[in-house]
């Protein structure tokens, strides 16, 4: 849904060149139920459902600028692909070796997430049941905790504390910037989408 | 007491006329959704080959947004 709305459908329709590709059966695909068109669709926070939709902003060459996984608001996916035009800028110039070039990508993945608004941060808290995944099933690992005792607690009761998670908008970057410049072919979605169960639905038609 | 059990279910009431606003808003109607999707199908052409996108792009001078989705874009999901 949010590919049709503005900013984010001019911003495609002005800028990239758009395809998709089901992924149904892939290894690192989720489950979700059987959504009609012409049935009801929910706006859900960013970064919702990151193993049944990944965003790849992509070179004319195959080189991967951005992911995004999950759903994404219009406005805050423009934001992103605006970071990609960045990135693509320093892919495309001949002036900087390729280690400079990954260092840039590093920079601006990095830096990228001190411009998020409050909103964009506020629409990038993760979903409560993928909070309580990855206390309960990854707690001494995961990259999605940054307060493992709160996380802990949650993981054992209740409703998690937002401080005790990073917001996907932080985690995307964060991951994006240990995969500067990857080719799709070798871009490694299974560990990149990881975070959260992998069955996504929030049965909007029920509702 | 009474004053104060009233001024608590008013309130209740408030609060739960404000969270199903809220849900309201954050939902899309099916019509409305399927009038979406075929605007995206229509409005934009969608590549199903990665290398005809990457050919398109370069000749057009433009970035490719690759979707990987469960379903199909022109399908149910």
């Amino acid at each position: 849904v949010s590919l049709s709305q503005d900013p984010a459908f001019g911003a495609l329709k002005d800028r990239f060149v758009c395809g998709y590709q089901d992924i149904t059966g892939k290894s690192y695909a989720g489950r979700s139920g059987i959504h009609p068109i012409g049935g009801n669709a929910i706006r859900t926070t960013n970064g919702a459902g990151p193993h049944n939709l990944q965003l790849f902003m992509l070179a004319a060459d195959g080189t991967v600028l951005h992911c995004l996984p999950g759903y994404w608001d219009p406005a805050d996916l423009v934001h992103e692909m605006e970071l990609a035009d960045a990135l693509h800028a320093v892919w495309r110039d001949g002036a900087l070796s390729p280690a400079d070039k990954d260092a840039r990508f590093r920079d601006l993945q990095t830096a990228h997430v001190d411009g998020h608004s409050f909103g964009m941060v506020r629409r990038s808290r993760m979903q409560a049941f993928d909070q309580k995944f990855e206390a309960r099933r990854r707690l001494e690992t995961s990259d999605a905790i940054v307060d493992r005792d709160a996380a802990a607690a949650a993981g054992r009761r209740g409703r998690p504390p937002q401080h005790a998670f990073k917001t996907t908008d932080r985690l995307v970057h964060e991951r994006m910037a240990a995969r500067p410049f990857r080719a799709y072919e070798a871009f490694d979605t299974a560990e990149y989408v990881d975070y959260g169960r992998p069955k996504y639905d929030k049965r909007e038609d029920e509702r | 007491m009474r004053t104060l059990i009233g001024l608590a279910i008013g309130i209740s009431l408030l609060v739960s006329q404000a969270s199903a606003a809220r849900r309201a808003h954050r939902m899309v109607r099916g019509p409305e959704a399927g009038a979406r999707v075929e605007h995206l199908l229509t409005e934009l052409k969608w590549e199903t080959s990665l290398e005809d996108a990457k050919q398109r792009a370069a000749a057009e001078g433009k970035l490719v947004f690759w979707v990987q989705m469960l379903g199909r874009i022109d399908g149910s999901t």
